[in-house]
């Protein structure tokens, strides 16, 4: 593993990625320690320009903006990490049965998945959310179902060419139980590619997040995210400008850090996979 | 009654999108021999192969395996014992990320044979096949390409099966090696009384081994019988051309 | 053109290098005379470099690949191996290739036709489109492709694996190169098909009279259309001479065990197939990081005596046949 880390923080871009990750996984889990109550008001000392005392200064209703940053950061990490984890699920299942059904199975899921991802994501998951109401656990499946095809479309086409490859082969023609071959020899030879498509996505859960409560659609007060505080920090534009400025530093450094990370890791996986888009 | 054929194919058809491999293909394998099938690309012979071991579904026709009705994609557990593949690159047939000894247990798996049970066997199988027991410790890239071979052919005569089927077993071997490898199934199947069955573009190797012979073309078995009448009295003008294709120089002296 | 002196490949030497390990001295002193209008077989099984040898005279060695010493004698003109320029200069004029998988030599994206036109520009630059349309056909038509004007305007993956080699051939007669360098140009063909392609070779051969260098590992190919042979093992050649007298008498113990080897389609066989036994040759190739100071087949050799392992033999004629050259000292 440790040359795996050490081929990553050569990678072109792979470094800053790391360090622009670490530094939001600074902010998600370790500031909090330090910062004051996310949720304490003091209406007199609303709107207060960043000073010592609040680095980033106060909101609305005069609660400190570093401490409400922090914790929407957490639950912004912390709802991508499950969205990526239910879609990636997903899409191995659907993906492997997909591909070692029969046709009509196949066509069934590559159909569905054509037609989810028909709809453009944030269209998809504002439709859903309008039909089913907003909220966190709502918003969480809508997301997961809008980038589920990619998981399992990428699965369905690592399984079908493992599926003829003679080491399958000579395991089905042993007679082991299909769930030992998915399982054993199935499953470890697809889930690099997959990894990888599941870090190159997390900034697009996280921005899809954002924009969802954004529109007051997804978190609800007085639950924090980083749409939300982009949200407050917008309605009161006019008033102040700056609490506005470290959701979004935080929104850029995860998504691009993300992506960085995501490319370089790529790369070591899967060198073959870089010229495509 | 007769001893039933180790391999029976009736009327076999295979049709492929906009294609047909395999155009009712019949052919009886007797016990105990060695049995070639010979063709160029696109002959089909490795449909055939395919479709004998149940990986490839025929659109008609039906496979027995020691008069056992071939499942087809279906229960291969039974079939296990019946039959096992050796295929072109054994390196291949094994899991890339499981240690030889791992890829080997996993016949005990398979038969429900216990892990002690199965490495005594081991041993014996491994003998005679001149495999070292450090072996099994190795993952496939770190072994040479014949020890994977051998591996892939103790995998498979672990299940002691009935019919051992080789596809292209020369293919990309030098002449100095090719010897080892059919020294070894000629051992194989004096020791066992296994029938071989052989799929290969090889004429010269497989007019030496065979007992018998199918010549293959375009889906269809252009001529069959007796290894020495094909070879030496062919009666289709198919087979005609594909011995007279065969690069011959002069005989050489025996040397030594 | 038949008094032309022949071409020659004299010493020969390239090392592969790899980081932290000893180079692989993968040829050593390798030396070949193709003469003209002939062709010579270099003939060896995998890891004995007769693939190197093809790539080092078209100056295409991969990037840790070291030319240590060589010159090729072309006509008047003798070109240094290690210059890579001057190799350059002739590869595509003096020399043509056909590689194993004719992809190699094939653009997915171009037609047929721009294939050869591309070829007729650098040959005959005064031709017009016209002209060049013309011998384009006509080559095509020569090398046995029929209907050759629409086969112009198909693309690479349209075509066979047979057609694609016989374009390749085309080009190479379009080309006129004095030598054809033909790297197992038939191996992954079917026998049918071989037949064909290495009937060809030899029409183009005839047709503007050039050399062919044939590298192969099948023997039978050798026998069959070769002139001469040379007998490359490890990144010696350990034999040279004409085909005929060579597998008639090998005057090496290497070349005696291959042809042994070798299952050919009228070979004797046991009264029952399942008493068939197969010849081999015990042992492995020798490492090429650490080469012993003796002769290279001694630990395979069922000839091997003392004075073998005494010192590195070179490749000199018989004392009887002049024309033919061995390493083995038990020869002469």
């Amino acid at each position: 593993m440790r040359g795996f880390a050490g081929r990553i923080w050569r990678e072109r871009g792979g470094r800053t990625g790391v360090l622009l990750v670490a530094l939001v996984l600074f902010i998600a889990l370790i500031l909090p320690f330090a910062t004051p109550d996310p949720n304490k008001i003091d209406v007199p000392a609303r709107f207060l320009p960043p000073s010592l005392h609040h680095p980033l200064g106060t909101d609305n209703l005069g609660r400190d903006l570093l401490a409400r940053v922090t914790v929407g950061t957490r639950s912004a990490l912390w709802i991508a990490c499950v969205v990526i984890a239910l879609s990636m699920a997903g899409g191995l299942a659907l993906g492997v049965i997909a591909a070692l059904s029969g046709r009509l199975v196949d066509r069934l899921v590559t159909g569905f998945c054509d037609i989810v991802s028909a709809f453009p994501s944030y269209i998809l998951v504002f439709s859903l959310v309008a039909l089913y109401g907003a909220g966190l656990g709502k918003l969480v499946v809508a997301i997961a179902l809008a980038f589920l095809p990619q998981f399992a479309r990428i699965t369905r086409s690592q399984a079908l060419t493992l599926r003829h490859r003679p080491f399958i082969e000579s395991a089905r023609l042993m007679g082991l139980p299909a769930t030992t071959i998915i399982r054993r020899h199935v499953l470890p030879n697809i889930v690099g590619p997959v990894i990888v498509l599941a870090s190159m996505n997390i900034p697009s859960v996280i921005t899809t997040e954002a924009a969802m409560s954004f529109i007051g659609l997804g978190v609800q007060p007085p639950q924090t995210s980083l749409g939300t505080l982009i949200r407050d920090g917008y309605v009161f534009l006019d008033q102040s400008w700056w609490p506005i400025i470290g959701a979004v530093a935080v929104l850029a450094i995860a998504t691009l850090g993300c992506t960085l990370l995501g490319e370089a890791l790529r790369d070591v996986v899967d060198p073959k996979l870089r010229r495509e888009p | 009654m007769p001893d039933p054929l180790a391999i029976e194919v009736a009327g076999v058809t295979v049709d492929f999108t906009g294609m047909r491999a395999l155009d009712g293909v019949s052919l009886a394998v007797p016990t105990a021999g060695c049995f070639g099938i010979v063709g160029e690309s696109g002959s089909g012979k490795s449909t055939l192969l395919r479709t004998i071991l149940g990986l490839q579904g025929p659109t008609r026709g039906e496979v027995r395996i020691e008069g056992v009705l071939q499942p087809h994609r279906r229960d291969f557990r039974a079939q296990a014992r019946l039959v096992q593949p050796i295929f072109q690159d054994p390196a291949l047939s094994l899991s890339p990320r499981r240690r030889v000894g791992q890829s080997l247990d996993e016949v005990g798996e398979a038969l429900g044979e216990p892990r002690d049970a199965l490495r005594a066997r081991l041993g014996g199988v491994f003998e005679r096949l001149g495999l070292q027991m450090p072996v099994l410790d190795r993952y496939p890239h770190q072994i040479s390409g014949g020890q994977a071979r051998r591996v892939a052919i103790a995998r498979a005569l672990l299940f002691q099966p009935r019919v051992l089927i080789a596809d292209e077993p020369t293919a990309g071997l030098d002449v100095s090696v090719q010897g080892d490898l059919l020294n070894l199934l000629q051992e194989i199947r004096a020791a066992t009384g296994v029938t071989l069955l052989i799929v290969s573009h090889n004429l010269a190797v497989i007019r030496l081994i065979a007992d018998r012979v199918a010549v293959m073309q375009g889906g269809h078995i252009v001529e069959e019988g007796d290894s020495r009448s094909v070879f030496d009295a062919p009666r289709s003008d198919y087979t005609r051309t594909l011995i007279a294709s065969w690069p011959r120089g002069q005989p050489v002296e025996a040397t030594g | 053109m038949t008094d032309s002196p022949p071409i020659a490949l004299q010493g020969l030497s390239v090392d592969f290098l790899s980081a932290g390990e000893p180079p692989a001295r993968a040829l050593r002193d390798v030396s070949l005379t193709i003469p003209p209008r002939s062709i010579v077989g270099l003939v060896g099984e995998s890891g004995s470099g007769k693939s190197t040898v093809a790539m080092a005279m078209m100056g295409l060695l991969a990037p840790n690949a070291r030319v240590g010493a060589g010159r090729i004698d072309v006509g008047a003109r003798r070109i240094d191996c290690t210059d890579g320029a001057a190799l350059a200069g002739l590869r595509g004029r003096d020399f043509a290739m056909v590689f194993q998988d004719p992809s190699a030599s094939l653009n997915p994206t171009f037609t047929i036709g721009a294939h050869l036109h591309e070829v007729l520009r650098t040959r005959s630059p005064g031709a017009t489109r016209a002209e060049r349309q013309e011998r384009a056909i006509e080559a095509l038509r020569t090398v046995g492709i029929d209907r050759p004007d629409a086969r112009m305007r198909n693309h690479p993956h349209e075509l066979s694996g047979g057609m694609r080699q016989r374009v390749v051939i085309a080009m190479a007669l379009l080309a006129r190169p004095r030598l054809l360098i033909a790297d197992e140009p038939t191996t992954a063909l079917d026998v049918t098909v071989e037949a064909q392609v290495m009937a060809e070779i030899v029409a183009l051969r005839d047709q503007i009279g050039c050399s062919i260098l044939l590298i192969t590992h099948s023997l039978g190919l050798v026998a069959r259309y070769c002139d001469h042979v040379s007998v490359i093992y490890a990144g010696e050649v350990l034999e040279y001479g004409p085909v005929a007298e060579v597998v008639r008498a090998p005057a090496h113990p290497y070349s005696a065990d291959i042809f042994a080897c070798d299952i050919e389609i009228d070979a004797p066989r046991a009264p029952a197939a399942a008493d068939q036994r197969f010849r081999i040759i015990p042992g492995n190739l020798p490492s090429l990081r650490d080469l012993p100071a003796a002769c290279i087949y001694a630990p395979r050799c069922r000839k091997a005596v003392p004075a073998c392992m005494a010192g590195h033999p070179a490749l000199l004629p018989l004392t009887d046949e002049p024309e033919r050259e061995t390493r083995c000292i038990l020869a002469r």
